[in-house]
C-alpha cells in the first residue's frame, strides 16, 4: 500500500509538476516511515496535510480523510445570499494536494480513533494506521428544542456550514414576500467567525433595501454586545439600515415554533420567554466542537472544545493527536484564516516530533506568529475589515494578541470589497493548492 | 572609528540572532505570510508578490509599513505583530526562497495579477470574483 502510494507519488510529481511547491521538498520514491493521517478537508486540514507533506519530505506519507468530494468556502458564503459571489465558485476539491504534494484521499468519515496503537477506524469498515492524527473537523450545533428532525430543520436553516443550507437560506430570502420579516440569531461566543453574524445581518438588511424595501430584519444576539468590528456594524445598524435593521443584545434564543408558515424564535426573558415572530428564520444554534470530537474524547474545555498544546495543537488528553481549527479551545478566533495559520504550526510541530527534534526551543518560540485578517462587507460594493497578530506569550504558556496589531478599517469602502476578493482568493490558493 | 565599531558590533549581533534560529524556524515563521501574498510564479490572488526582492527590500518595506501612521490599513497592523529579528528573519527567507518574479517588476501586484491570470492556469480550479451588479 504505501509501496504503491509512493510510487504514484513519484510519477505524479517526476510528470507533471509544473511548480516546485515552495518552502518545500521535491518527494522521492523512498518508502514512507512516518504515517501522518488528516481528518478533515477545510481550512485547518487541507493546510496541514499540503504543509506537512511539504515540510515532512519524504519519509512522511499523508493522508487526508474528507467524505465530501467538495469543501464549500464559508468564507465568502454570506454573498452568497444577496447573489453577489456564486455558489460554485466556493467550492474546492482536493486534486491539488495530491497532485502536487502526494496527499493520499480517502474519501471516507472517521468514527473511531485509537492513539496508542494509532489506528483510525473508518465507516467503511477499513482501518488507517498513523504515527500522528490531525484532526480538524470543524464545529457542530448544540440541538434546538422545537427543531428535532431533519425536515424542521431544514426549513430554519443555520447556514453556518456552508453547503446545501446556504442555498436554502438564499431561496427562502429570494421567495419571502415584501414587507415580511427576517430574524438572523447569533449565538454566544465563542462561535465560529466573529464578524460573521454581523456581516450577514448586513448583506440581508442590504439585500431587503434593494429589493424588499418594505421588509425588515431582526438581529437577535446572545451576547450583550456585539462582538466584532464594533465600529463599523455600529454604523451600519444605526445609519445605513436605519429602520430596517433591528438589533436586540441578550436575547438568547431557547426554542422555536411553529405557526402556520410563520417560524417563532422564543428569547429567554428571565422566568419568562418573549416571542419574536417572522417569515424566514435563520437561527445559528450554540456552537460546540464537531461531533468527532466529543465522541473522541478530546472536548475537555468547558465540555464544548478540544484543549491543545499551543505549541503543537497536540491534544490535551490523548497523546499523538492533534486538533485545529475551529474544534480546538485555545481561545485563538474561530475563523479560516487563522486556522490556515494553525494548521502551520501545528505541521511543523508534528514534523519534528516525528524526527524526535524538540518544539519549545526558543528560535522557534519566537516563529509562533499567527496572522488573522478578515473582510466583512457592508453592502452591495462595499466592505469593511479586522486585523489580529497572535503570538506565543512565553510568560502565559498560550498565545496572545498583539494588541498594537489589533485593529478594524476607519471606514467600509469599494476598495476594501476588492482587496477582499483578491485577499480570499490567495487564502483559498494557500489551502487548497 | 567608533560609529564604525558599532555598525560592526550590530551587524554581528544581527548575524547572530539569525544564526540561532534554524531554517526550520524561519520557514515556519515566514510560511504565515503565504495566506496573503504569493512567493511562487504560480500562486494566485493576495497581495503584493514575495518574488525577486532581496532581503534589504522586504526588509525595509516590512518596516516602513509598521511605522506607517495616517489611515489605518491592514499591513500596517500586520507589521506591528513582528519585531525587528522576525522581520530580517521573514525577509532573508524570501529572499533566498521565494521565486523569481512573474514579470520584471515587482510591488504593483494589480500588473502582476492580471499578466500572471493571462498566462497561468488557475491553480485552486477558478479565480473568485462577484458577480456583475444587478
Amino acid at each position: 500500500m504505501s509501496m504503491n502510494f509512493n510510487r504514484r507519488t513519484f510519477l505524479k510529481a517526476a510528470s507533471g509538476a509544473t511548480a516546485l511547491p515552495l518552502l518545500g521538498h521535491v518527494r522521492h520514491a523512498r518508502a514512507a516511515t512516518s504515517r501522518v493521517v488528516v481528518v478533515g478537508g477545510g481550512f485547518a486540514g487541507a493546510t496541514a496535510a499540503k504543509y506537512v507533506a511539504q515540510w515532512g519530505g519524504p519519509g512522511v506519507s499523508v493522508s487526508l480523510v474528507e467524505p465530501d468530494a467538495t469543501h464549500v468556502s464559508c468564507i465568502l458564503s454570506n454573498l452568497v445570499l444577496n447573489d453577489r459571489v456564486k455558489y460554485a465558485a466556493l467550492g474546492f476539491n482536493h486534486s491539488m494536494l495530491h497532485q502536487r504534494y502526494g496527499v493520499e484521499l480517502v474519501r471516507d468519515r472517521a468514527v473511531a480513533a485509537d492513539p496508542v496503537a494509532g489506528k483510525l477506524d473508518l465507516a467503511s469498515g477499513s482501518t488507517l494506521a498513523f504515527d500522528r492524527l490531525i484532526v480538524a473537523p470543524g464545529i457542530g450545533f448544540d440541538p434546538v428544542p422545537g427543531l428535532g428532525t431533519p425536515a424542521l430543520q431544514a426549513m430554519v436553516p443555520h447556514a453556518w456550514i456552508a453547503g446545501s443550507q446556504t442555498l436554502t437560506l438564499r431561496d427562502q430570502l429570494m421567495k419571502m414576500a415584501n414587507g415580511t420579516t427576517v430574524i438572523l440569531t447569533i449565538p454566544k461566543a465563542p462561535y465560529r467567525c466573529p464578524p460573521g453574524p454581523y456581516e450577514r445581518a448586513c448583506v440581508i438588511a442590504d439585500y431587503l433595501k434593494r429589493k424588499k424595501p418594505r421588509s425588515k430584519i431582526v438581529v437577535l444576539d446572545a451576547n450583550p454586545v456585539i462582538q466584532a468590528e464594533p465600529s463599523a456594524f455600529l454604523n451600519a445598524f444605526n445609519v445605513l439600515y436605519a429602520g430596517r435593521l433591528e438589533y436586540v443584545p441578550n436575547a438568547e434564543v431557547v426554542r422555536v415554533s411553529f405557526e402556520g408558515s410563520r417560524r417563532v424564535a422564543w428569547v429567554r426573558n428571565g422566568a419568562s420567554e418573549i416571542a419574536y415572530r417572522c417569515d424566514v428564520l435563520n437561527h445559528i444554534p450554540r456552537n460546540t466542537a464537531a461531533p468527532l470530537v466529543h465522541h473522541l474524547g478530546l472536548a475537555n474545555v468547558g465540555g464544548r472544545w478540544a484543549g491543545v498544546d499551543p505549541l503543537s495543537f497536540e491534544s490535551a488528553v490523548a497523546p499523538n493527536i492533534h486538533v485545529i481549527g475551529d474544534a480546538q479551545g485555545t481561545g485563538l478566533p474561530k475563523a479560516g484564516h487563522i486556522a490556515n495559520c494553525e494548521a502551520k504550526v501545528c505541521a511543523d510541530a508534528v514534523v519534528r516530533m516525528l524526527n524526535g527534534w524538540p518544539i519549545d526551543e526558543p528560535a522557534r518560540l519566537s516563529s509562533l506568529v499567527l496572522n488573522s485578517a478578515c473582510y466583512s462587507p457592508i453592502t452591495y460594493t462595499t466592505a469593511s475589515w479586522l486585523n489580529a497578530v497572535f503570538a506565543y506569550d512565553a510568560g502565559s504558556g498560550l498565545m496572545k494578541r498583539v494588541d498594537a496589531s489589533f485593529g478594524e478599517a476607519e471606514r467600509h469602502s469599494t476598495k476594501n470589497f476588492e482587496q477582499m476578493f483578491k485577499w480570499a482568493e490567495r487564502l483559498f490558493d494557500d489551502t487548497f493548492a | 572609528m567608533q560609529k564604525m565599531g558599532k555598525s560592526v558590533a550590530l551587524a554581528l549581533c544581527a548575524w547572530s540572532a539569525l544564526a540561532l534560529a534554524a531554517p526550520e524556524d524561519d520557514r515556519l515563521l515566514a510560511s504565515q505570510c503565504l495566506g496573503c501574498h504569493a512567493a511562487d510564479r504560480t500562486g494566485r490572488g493576495g497581495f503584493d508578490r514575495l518574488t525577486g526582492e532581496t532581503a534589504a527590500e522586504i526588509a525595509e518595506e516590512m518596516i516602513e509599513m509598521r511605522a506607517k501612521s495616517g489611515a489605518k490599513n491592514i499591513m500596517h497592523l500586520q507589521a506591528r505583530g513582528y519585531d525587528d529579528d522576525q522581520i530580517q528573519r521573514i525577509a532573508q527567507w524570501f529572499a533566498v526562497n521565494a521565486g523569481s518574479p512573474v514579470s520584471g517588476r515587482s510591488g504593483d501586484d494589480d500588473e502582476d495579477e492580471s499578466e500572471h491570470r493571462a498566462k497561468a492556469k488557475s491553480a485552486s480550479g477558478r479565480r473568485v470574483s462577484p458577480t456583475t451588479r444587478r
